[in-house]
């Protein structure tokens, strides 16, 4: 009973602790300010860089996102979506008809030969073509469902908004060169960019064979397959792949989303130097806020030492010191999201790439952050440790 | 004051010896040293620096570990004490620094409150506690305020409050006054007598501070890793106030007569008695507090001269100077009372001071 209400007070008396951490850090506004701008750029650095790499996964299971479908026919030798690998028609229509399929679409696609010429520069520039079978449901968008009804008309087109800027602006009802035949524009659709492409157009397979006559509606890029309502859809997959045929293979649409960001992180540059981009800013990271803990320390090691005179264990110091860490850290993240917020819109600007910043990725760098400021913190507190009360007489 | 014999001291250090470095290195600063200190004991501790007395205070303020004898302080043998324990036994003592030591970012009352947290306490009972010192410190007005808009007196102050606010029973206070001018300096020791008065806890200041070695019952005197003398104040200042009006100490600072004081010793001397007699060796310097001597020498049987000296004069010292017998014999006139310093401790003085040391040829001159 009485140790309960002693315990009691004690925690009572921990909650309403003096906040020595807060006050240290804002007593100076000046050196608050250079602090938290300090940890802001590092965690600004972190942002950029697993902006970067979420904009390129993001912006490379663009299309695939784009499209709606519950599982995906692909070839089997593709093993990234940007090499352009077709499979006979004849494995989709194949499955057409299996339990729990609802409807199976062909998507063809055109990157070799498709170039489009601006109109006003009069300068040709690569694009994809994705073309399809207008009436088929392919597109997560109902708009876009809807707008694909125009492309029933030969040589029509629908341009992506988000494509790169020297395009030039096009507009619907523009009749524009697409490897060098006159095509009118129907309308224009959002995707954007990747790594990889500049920009798209959507176009009907006939007119696709009409341009392109490599083309051929036997040779199906992705096979989009949707299920019944009531269709397991892991159950569905392993069946299909044993009745498709050797060549291809299916999978689910989160299945190849996630295959195509692990292979871009395994198969380019890209993924290794935007993850050491990240690393690097953690590093930076750990110095700054070090620097920043430690010259504070050094300014106030009598004070500290005093604390240890009059009875403060060393874990409560480190306590003190893990906690101005870690405020440092939160006070530079706020300002370091509201800049990266800018930056992000500025990127998407000039490169068309959307970077999203999403929940999980703040949540992400902010976890990063409070791991950057406590290794610090961990750094730094050892030169309190260290301090001797002695030494003050 | 003097306390209850029954009493259990604050502070007892037996045979306490320390060292630092090892090996070949190894120096000892502390040897065999015994010391009480008394509840509600106020005891100065003075000292050339390098003579322990600090490696003593730390040792007392369970601030480093005991090697050699015994440290018993606020009922806890420390020689036993693991470092944790040791950070325990701290929470019992109130240190006062040299510097405030102040947190620049935390208000009066706020820095007080840190040493207040130790405690398991409510923040009412603990927001009290702080007011209640910092009244009693005449900073009542202050308590919102940071350091940077205190005065040096003042800020001191909130460092005293902070020692005291546990009430501990033993303050520990290293030069205290260094950093404050003469009214800042007093006031703060005076604050600190009245408040380890009302709460009998025993006091041991560390100074060099001439001005406030009133304010103890004892002055304690370190040399060499050594407690030299211990002794009780009123009869050392006795002693310091009868030096100032010999002419020959008079422009010497306090702190040295108060050094002196403490190794002099006073005796008293009927009429006719001898006190020096010529061809003697001599061992002791000697003023006079009181009274009248006739000094007389002689050669071969003959008289050669004859002198009458009273209160402010000294005598003895030209045989301590030159290291030749007594050439004269010192006679009481009538009772005398005088203070002799042993031959080591007038040399060292002399060593020390070389104002002294010309101020009496300067005087042997005239009288010769």
């Amino acid at each position: 009973m009485k140790i309960a209400e002693k315990a009691g007070r004690r925690t009572e008396a921990r909650m309403h602790r003096t906040p020595l951490a807060w006050r240290n850090i804002v007593h100076n506004k000046v050196t608050m300010l250079f602090s938290v701008a300090a940890v802001a750029f590092a965690i600004i650095i972190m942002f950029m860089e697993l902006g970067f790499l979420n904009g390129l996964y993001d912006s490379q299971t663009g299309v695939i996102a784009f499209l709606r479908a519950d599982l995906v026919m692909v070839s089997r030798a593709l093993h990234i979506i940007t090499a352009h690998e077709p499979f006979p028609r004849s494995r989709l229509e194949k499955v057409a008809g299996l339990d729990g399929v609802s409807g199976v679409y062909p998507v063809y696609l055109e990157d070799i030969f498709s170039r489009l010429r601006n109109p006003k520069t009069g300068i040709k520039h690569h694009i994809r073509v994705i073309a399809f079978d207008p009436g088929d449901p392919i597109f997560q968008s109902r708009r876009i469902n809807l707008l694909a009804d125009k492309l029933r008309s030969p040589l029509t087109i629908l341009f992506d908004d988000r494509s790169r800027r020297f395009f030039g602006p096009l507009r619907s009802g523009m009749k524009i060169e697409l490897a060098d035949r006159a095509v009118t524009v129907a309308g224009t659709f959002r995707l954007g960019p990747d790594y990889h492409y500049d920009g798209n157009l959507l176009a009907s397979a006939d007119t696709l064979f009409q341009l392109f006559p490599n083309q051929h509606r036997e040779n199906v890029f992705l096979g989009l397959i949707q299920l019944k309502g009531d269709a397991s859809p892991d159950a569905v997959v392993r069946e299909l792949n044993r009745r498709a045929g050797p060549d291809v293979e299916i999978m689910k649409k989160s299945d190849i989303i996630a295959r195509e960001k692990a292979n871009w992180q395994k198969t380019t540059p890209a993924g290794y130097v935007f993850t050491m981009g990240v690393a690097v800013g953690f590093v930076i990271g750990i110095f700054i806020c070090y620097q920043i803990l430690y010259i504070d320390i050094s300014d106030h090691l009598s004070q500290l030492a005093t604390l240890k005179a009059l009875g403060y264990q060393n874990r409560d110091l480190v306590r003190q010191v893990l906690t101005q860490g870690a405020l440092i850290g939160v006070l530079g993240f706020v300002p370091a999201v509201a800049v990266t917020l800018g930056l992000y819109s500025v990127l998407t600007t000039i490169t068309g790439i959307v970077t999203k910043l999403t929940f999980g990725r703040i949540a992400l760098v902010f976890v990063l952050t409070l791991g950057m400021c406590l290794t610090a913190a961990g750094l730094a507190v050892r030169k309190v440790i260290a301090l001797d009360p002695a030494e003050l007489f | 004051m003097v306390a209850a014999p029954t009493m259990e001291p604050t502070v007892r250090v037996r045979d306490l010896c320390h060292a630092f470095g090892i090996k070949e290195n190894r120096k000892r600063v502390l040897r065999n040293n015994n010391l009480d200190l008394m509840p509600g004991e106020i005891v100065i501790m003075t000292g050339p620096s390098g003579s322990g007395k600090t490696t003593l205070l730390t040792l007392i303020g369970a601030l480093r570990s005991v090697q050699e004898g015994s440290v018993f302080a606020i009922g806890r043998e420390l020689r036993e004490l693991s470092p944790a324990q040791l950070v325990e036994v701290r929470r019992g003592i109130g240190f006062i620094f040299q510097a405030h030591n102040l947190f620049d970012s935390l208000t009066a009352h706020e820095n007080v409150s840190m040493a207040v947290e130790l405690a398991a306490c409510g923040r009412q009972e603990r927001d009290h506690r702080c007011a209640e010192i910092l009244s009693r410190l005449g900073l009542r007005e202050r308590m919102t305020h940071k350091p940077q808009a205190l005065s040096g007196g003042q800020k001191q102050r909130v460092a005293v409050a902070r020692a005291l606010v546990n009430r501990p029973k033993l303050i520990l206070a290293d030069e205290p006054t260094a950093a404050l001018d003469k009214d800042a300096g007093r006031e703060v020791v005076n604050v600190l007598k009245t408040l380890a008065q009302e709460d009998r806890s025993t006091v041991l200041i560390v100074t060099h501070d001439p001005r406030i070695l009133d304010v103890a019952d004892r002055i304690i005197n370190m040399v060499d890793g050594r407690i030299v003398s211990d002794v009780a104040v009123r009869p050392t200042m006795l002693i310091v106030e009868s030096l100032q009006k010999c002419p020959i100490f008079a422009q010497q600072p306090v702190s040295m007569l108060a050094e002196l004081a403490a190794f002099m010793q006073c005796e008293t001397f009927e009429s006719g008695h001898v006190i020096i007699r010529q061809g003697e060796i001599g061992d002791k310097f000697y003023t006079i507090e009181s009274g009248s001597v006739d000094v007389t020498a002689e050669k071969a049987g003959q008289p050669l001269k004859s002198l009458t000296l009273g209160p402010g004069d000294f005598f003895g010292e030209v045989a301590l100077l030159t290291g030749a017998p007594r050439n004269a014999t010192v006679t009481a006139r009538e009772q005398v009372q005088v203070f002799t310093l042993a031959k080591d401790h007038f040399e060292e003085a002399l060593r020390r001071s070389k104002t002294l040391e010309e101020r009496l040829r300067d005087v042997l001159l005239r009288r010769v």
